[in-house]
């Protein structure tokens, strides 16, 4: 499942995937794999990307 | 600074060696089983089947990787085109070692008296690195960063330096009769001699005095190698 939560925070932000990845240390695919829903990130991942984006595991990662 | 692998890229190289082992250990079974139908073993000798299989596991295995971007870690992935490059220069190296030997008659065989040649592990090899050399040249048309090896004055300087210095090679070469070493081969290594310096110029900065030191152990070498061998 696509996550647009994630990828509307991001453009909140006004970043790039590629600048989202590169401040938390993985590669732009990565992101891109996140936000497609092709790939699940592990708790730790999850926690650096919401902290890089000042929003909490509820706000990007919980289904409505 | 260290360089890890993110995540994803850990999970999909543990999905990745595992079928690479699978694969290795499914072609050398079945190469050693393929004398049950023939009568006679599929490899004209062991080092063959051992080379042909490794070799086209390990390159299937990387361009596996390169497919899902699990190659290079993150802060490296800038250094994709350069991959490309020079898996492109050791695809060309590997193309005239196949073509000069051909030419010359000293190239093993790929099949003789229905066996597998010594001769095909250089075309698995071939194989090997141009698959992962086509699949980085995809990858990074497909990112956009192919443009990051256009031509800089630091690269042209570099350029015309090696050829000045090839020129030079051949220029002084030729006034010695003691030397019996091809064109093709001085050519050859001069390129060889070039590889590590093209990785220099497109490592990342916290690499650079490494891959600097490698590069410069490396070109001695091979100007050693070049100059009085």
């Amino acid at each position: 499942m696509k996550n647009t939560k994630m990828r509307a925070a991001r453009a909140e932000h006004d970043l790039t995937q590629a600048e989202l990845a590169d401040r938390i240390g993985v590669t732009r695919q990565t992101i891109g794999a996140i936000e497609k829903g092709d790939y699940n990130p592990t708790i730790q991942l999850c926690l650096r990307i919401c902290k890089a984006l000042n929003k909490t595991l509820d706000d990007l990662f919980w289904e409505d | 600074m260290t360089t890890r692998f993110d995540e994803r890229q850990i999970q999909l190289q543990h999905r990745g060696y595992p079928w690479a082992l699978a694969g290795l250990i499914g072609l050398q079974l079945g190469a050693l089983h393929a004398e049950l139908v023939l009568g006679h073993p599929l490899f004209a000798s062991q080092l063959g089947l051992i080379s042909v299989t490794l070799a086209l596991t390990g390159g299937g295995l990387i361009t596996y990787f390169l497919l899902t971007d699990a190659y290079l870690t993150p802060t490296n992935q800038g250094l994709l085109p350069v991959l490309a490059l020079v898996l492109w220069a050791l695809t060309g190296l590997q193309i005239h070692q196949l073509v000069t030997s051909t030419a010359r008659g000293t190239l093993d065989p790929l099949w003789v008296h229905g066996q597998i040649g010594a001769g095909a592990t250089a075309w698995a090899l071939v194989l090997a690195v141009g698959l992962p050399a086509l699949t980085a040249t995809g990858k990074a048309i497909a990112n956009g960063t192919l443009s990051s090896l256009r031509p800089t004055p630091r690269r042209l300087a570099i350029l015309i330096g090696w050829v000045g210095l090839l020129a030079l090679t051949l220029w002084v070469r030729a006034g010695r009769a003691d030397v019996h070493t091809s064109v093709g081969t001085t050519v050859t290594n001069f390129l060889m001699m070039l590889l590590p310096l093209i990785i220099v110029d497109g490592t990342v900065r916290h690499h650079r005095r490494l891959a600097l030191a490698i590069a410069l152990a490396w070109a001695a070498l091979l100007g050693y190698l070049q100059l009085f061998h």
